[in-house]
């Protein structure tokens, strides 16, 4: 896989967001805008065809990368490259053939369709972006879609309230797939939905993997289901990629603290996984004001001691695909 | 300690008579955690509201005993279970954030319970804090936060409900519980809207509080995974019904109730990469105007005519095993 070059790049990524003080508090108490650091210095690599996972609790910038990546937000530093071209430079037309290779499905498949619009209208918006006019062409790919994504032709003209939570999702699905997308960012597409649909999304997602040779950031917390989809993952805390491997390497030999205790906190039905769990002293720090040095000191079971406190460990490649960001591993 | 017979709770809705707790029979042993497992919308919640018999209008428990250590307590008068509630039985609720009274602090909600049931009057606890009521109050709740794993409990106590993390609201919400040392811990998604690494901790002091004080636990739970490691016993739950109830390695290990199974099946495994996840067909039925009949039926893929027609009764099909469904053979209990 390192042979191929990379779909998504991305260098030093950082996106900033402020929070702003009343005026009030900044003339008498001096208080200055806070910063949120959501993420900060993410380097990332994304190969054509391949899922990876990006899991981390919740606040830590899983959902501001993605963002970020397919341009829903200005990185404050740091470059994104799609197919070697840089995306914050692409402008009128570079920028709408971008937007029909890099989509989005949403988490919340409740607030994500409008709920004033007909299933039809949904699908239809990107079908025009993509250049279809003539309506019966339209309806044509439409029902395709559907039908893909497991809808039945009947449901063209329902709202949205007239869905479940997983049929909602595969139409949050049909919509991303109206552009004929390269380039996925799955965000948290199966949280919200109850266990035995989320199967169905899930394999849905897989089998259009397949057929459209499509390539997936798949954001999530849940740590079964990001083994089971991703080729490789990426693991996040407070705004910090710590550790990335091949699935398979990641679980058998995670190296960084974080990814240990996070693997091991896992409540499984699975008897042949069940590991000694390690309890997590304290929360995860704001992100308002993260702590220095290594971001996860605070809460770490195996501190070296000062440089910890300190210095920022980066990502170095410990083995073949696997990067940890530890003062442990140099 | 806790036995259930038969306990149905209903809606009437617009859309039809909805049958939120249908004929459930559970029991719990002292000390026992129990986990009772389903997913959204299946009776879980509403299946231990009517228990404490805080069933939302225009629900009624409709039929049915709860015994509590030999007492039934639908039979009990409003006042009788007002005492009981906080003191023997307590709950603990999903969402932290709207639990918690926002406009006061931490430390006086903790102590709340002990001022309503007069915790503060009783002998064993004067002569444990003194006779200053408020001095033993605080004391108490102190110790409470203390226990569950507060820290600074001296700053803490003077908080409000938004300077604490959802994981430190969620231990608040367990020292209330605890407050009055109750028999039975009702515990409804206790960590459902927290972190992984947060659920482990909290899950942890759950265990913990069981094994110093043997407080009962029923947890519910839509987390297979949380309710197998954390559970000697599981009862899953669908539209309403319980269909099989176990101790935790037969439920998991040999399900028998094609829900269970498919519930199974339809997570993703971490120990065998790429065991292909089979979902279940179709989607949570909705509860009201539910035919008779098995209500997993249209789902199911063992479904026989029968399934739609007959009321199924459960079955025991080992001492400790019960099935709902036509499939699998056993003698009605």
């Amino acid at each position: 896989m390192t042979a191929a070059e990379p779909l998504v790049k991305t260098k030093g990524l950082t996106k900033y967001f402020t929070s702003r003080r009343s005026l009030v508090a900044k003339l008498v108490a001096r208080q200055k805008d806070h910063l949120i650091k959501a993420v900060d210095d993410v380097n990332l690599d994304i190969y054509p065809g391949e899922t990876l996972g990006l899991v981390g609790e919740s606040g830590c910038g899983k959902t501001t990368l993605g963002r970020t990546l397919i341009k829903l937000y200005e990185p404050t530093s740091g470059e994104i490259f799609y197919r070697n071209q840089l995306v914050h430079e692409l402008k009128g037309r570079e920028l709408i053939a971008f937007r029909k290779e890099a989509q989005i499905i949403f988490q919340n498949p409740y607030a994500s369709l409008n709920p004033r619009k007909t299933v039809r209208d949904i699908i239809s918006v990107p079908l025009r972006t993509r250049g279809l006019r003539e309506p019966r062409i339209i309806e044509e790919e439409i029902l395709n879609l559907l039908q893909r994504v497991g809808l039945s032709p009947r449901h063209i003209d329902n709202y949205p309230h007239q869905f479940s939570g997983g049929q909602r999702q595969r139409i949050g699905v049909a919509r991303a797939l109206a552009l004929q997308p390269n380039f996925i960012v799955a965000d948290e597409p199966v949280s919200a939905l109850d266990v035995s649909v989320q199967a169905q999304i899930i394999n849905l997602l897989e089998e259009l993997q397949e057929e459209f040779q499509l390539t997936y950031l798949f954001i999530t917390h849940d740590l079964s289901v990001v083994h089971y989809i991703s080729d490789r993952i990426a693991v996040m805390y407070l705004g910090h990629i710590v550790e990335t491997a091949p699935t398979i390497t990641l679980f058998e030999r995670p190296l960084h603290p974080y990814t240990q205790a996070l693997l091991s906190a896992i409540p499984s039905v699975d008897k042949g996984f069940r590991r000694k769990r390690i309890i997590l002293e304290g929360t995860v720090p704001t992100p308002l004001d993260p702590p220095p040095g290594c971001r996860f000191h605070t809460r770490c079971f195996a501190k070296l001691g000062d440089v910890c406190t300190r210095v920022t460990p980066s990502l170095v490649e410990v083995e073949d695909n696997h990067f940890v960001a530890c003062h442990h591993f140099k | 300690m806790l036995v259930i017979k038969n306990l149905s709770t209903h809606f009437p809705t617009e859309r039809g008579l909805v049958k939120a707790v249908n004929n459930v029979s559970l029991s719990l042993a002292t000390g026992e955690i129990l986990g009772l497992v389903g997913e959204s919308g299946c009776g879980k919640s509403m299946t231990l509201l009517s228990i404490l018999r805080l069933i939302p209008f225009p629900g009624k428990i409709v039929g049915g005993e709860v015994f509590f250590r030999g007492s039934n307590l639908l039979e009990k008068k409003p006042a009788e279970m007002r005492a009981l509630r906080g003191q023997d039985i307590a709950m603990v609720f999903q969402d932290p954030m709207t639990t918690l009274n926002p406009v006061f602090k931490v430390g006086e909600q903790i102590g709340e319970s002990l001022r309503i049931h007069g915790a503060m009057g009783k002998e064993s606890f004067r002569r444990r804090y003194g006779d200053n009521k408020k001095i033993a109050e605080k004391e108490r709740v102190l110790e409470l936060m203390k226990e569950v794993g507060i820290p600074s409990v001296d700053e803490r106590y003077h908080e409000y409900p938004h300077q604490f993390s959802g994981g430190m609201q969620q231990r608040a919400l367990i020292a209330i519980a605890l407050s009055c040392n109750p028999q039975l811990l009702l515990a409804d998604e206790p960590t459902t809207a927290l972190d992984v690494t947060i659920q482990a901790q909290i899950l942890s002091l759950l265990e913990q509080i069981n094994r110093e004080h043997g407080t009962g636990i029923i947890l519910v739970t839509h987390d297979l995974g949380v309710a197998a490691e954390f559970c000697q016993r599981i009862a899953v739950m669908y539209a309403g019904s319980l269909v099989e109830v176990g101790p935790t390695d037969v439920v998991i290990g040999e399900p028998r109730h094609p829900y269970t199974i498919g519930l199974l099946r339809s997570i993703p495994k971490i120990s065998s990469k790429k065991e292909k996840i089979k979902p279940i067909y179709g989607n949570v039925p909705d509860l009201a105007g539910l035919a008779g009949g098995c209500p997993f039926a249209p789902r199911c893929e063992v479904v026989k005519d029968a399934c739609y027609s007959e009321d199924i009764p459960m079955r025991q099909i080992s001492d400790d095993h019960q099935v709902r469904c036509l499939n699998v053979p056993g003698h009605s209990v």
